[in-house]
């Protein structure tokens, strides 16, 4: 093999950082939900994972989220556990937000907005995505 | 390199499948290694041995079985999404009460933590999407 095109350090250290990148509402599919199961995974495995809630994904952090009306487990309720397994870095992409007109103050506080040039490094820097 | 190779999408429904197992194909050609494939979200039904379509179609299951076999291939379906949409081994199936197992010969049944330790031993995961 061509050991220059291989950018990964061999990570037998289990070091290396994951980038979830999660795309898709919340509900409709269960993408969104089994996104969010990987991350609580990591978490208890003791992996170190960052997401970032971009596109369509930006609506799993909106808040008040009535879901009785359509039968469905709440997102929102799902996505607090997070915290609860370690995973605390949730970033999310302030050009989705305001391309849907989003508000960060209708986000779930546990969410911290970054602007595209972050986003760009974000993806350009992480060895290892998982998108979802 | 080490490749692990994620599929999102189910056979028949979109083209992300087959995509992916051509990929898979074209990896191996190319002298590189596969770590690991890990079937999740709508993946599963890849390992579904009940898959019956058209005799001129291309029968997607039994080519991955095909190359998981050749190439003693490691290949992962996350069990909670395969239960989820009834796919099941023999054990599994009897656990939950059901009449049989379906999971296709050289498939194995395991929890997300496979996709995680593949994410950080492998020089390169690609994901093959949902079909929506």
């Amino acid at each position: 093999m061509n050991d220059n095109v291989t950018d990964n350090t061999s990570a037998t250290d289990g070091s290396k950082r994951i980038l979830l990148v999660c795309r898709h509402a919340p509900y409709g599919t269960s993408l969104a939900r089994e996104s969010i199961e990987t991350a609580l995974a990591a978490g208890a495995l003791g992996v170190d994972i960052t997401l970032l809630f971009i596109n369509d994904g930006v609506w799993q952090l909106y808040n008040h989220q009535q879901v009785s009306v359509i039968a469905a487990k709440n997102h929102g309720a799902m996505l607090s556990a997070l915290p609860l397994y370690g995973v605390e870095r949730l970033l999310v992409d302030e050009k989705s937000l305001s391309e849907r007109g989003i508000k960060a103050s209708n986000l779930t506080d546990i969410a911290e907005v970054i602007d595209k040039d972050q986003v760009k490094h974000l993806l350009a820097n992480c060895k290892v995505i998982l998108s979802f | 390199m080490k490749f692990t190779i994620v599929i999102l999408g189910a056979p028949y429904s979109g083209e992300t499948a087959d995509t992916a197992c051509r990929f898979a194909e074209a990896v191996i050609a190319q002298g590189h290694n596969i770590y690991r494939l890990f079937f999740y979200h709508d993946g599963v039904h890849n390992a579904s041995s009940l898959v019956t379509l058209p005799q001129d179609e291309i029968q997607l299951p039994q080519r991955w079985q095909q190359l998981i076999d050749q190439y003693h291939l490691e290949a992962v379906v996350c069990i909670a999404s395969a239960l989820r949409r009834g796919v099941a081994n023999d054990i599994e199936a009897r656990r939950f009460g059901k009449p049989c197992g379906n999971l296709l010969e050289g498939f194995e049944l395991a929890g997300i933590g496979e996709l995680l330790d593949a994410a950080a031993h492998s020089d390169r995961l690609i994901t093959f999407g949902p079909s929506s």
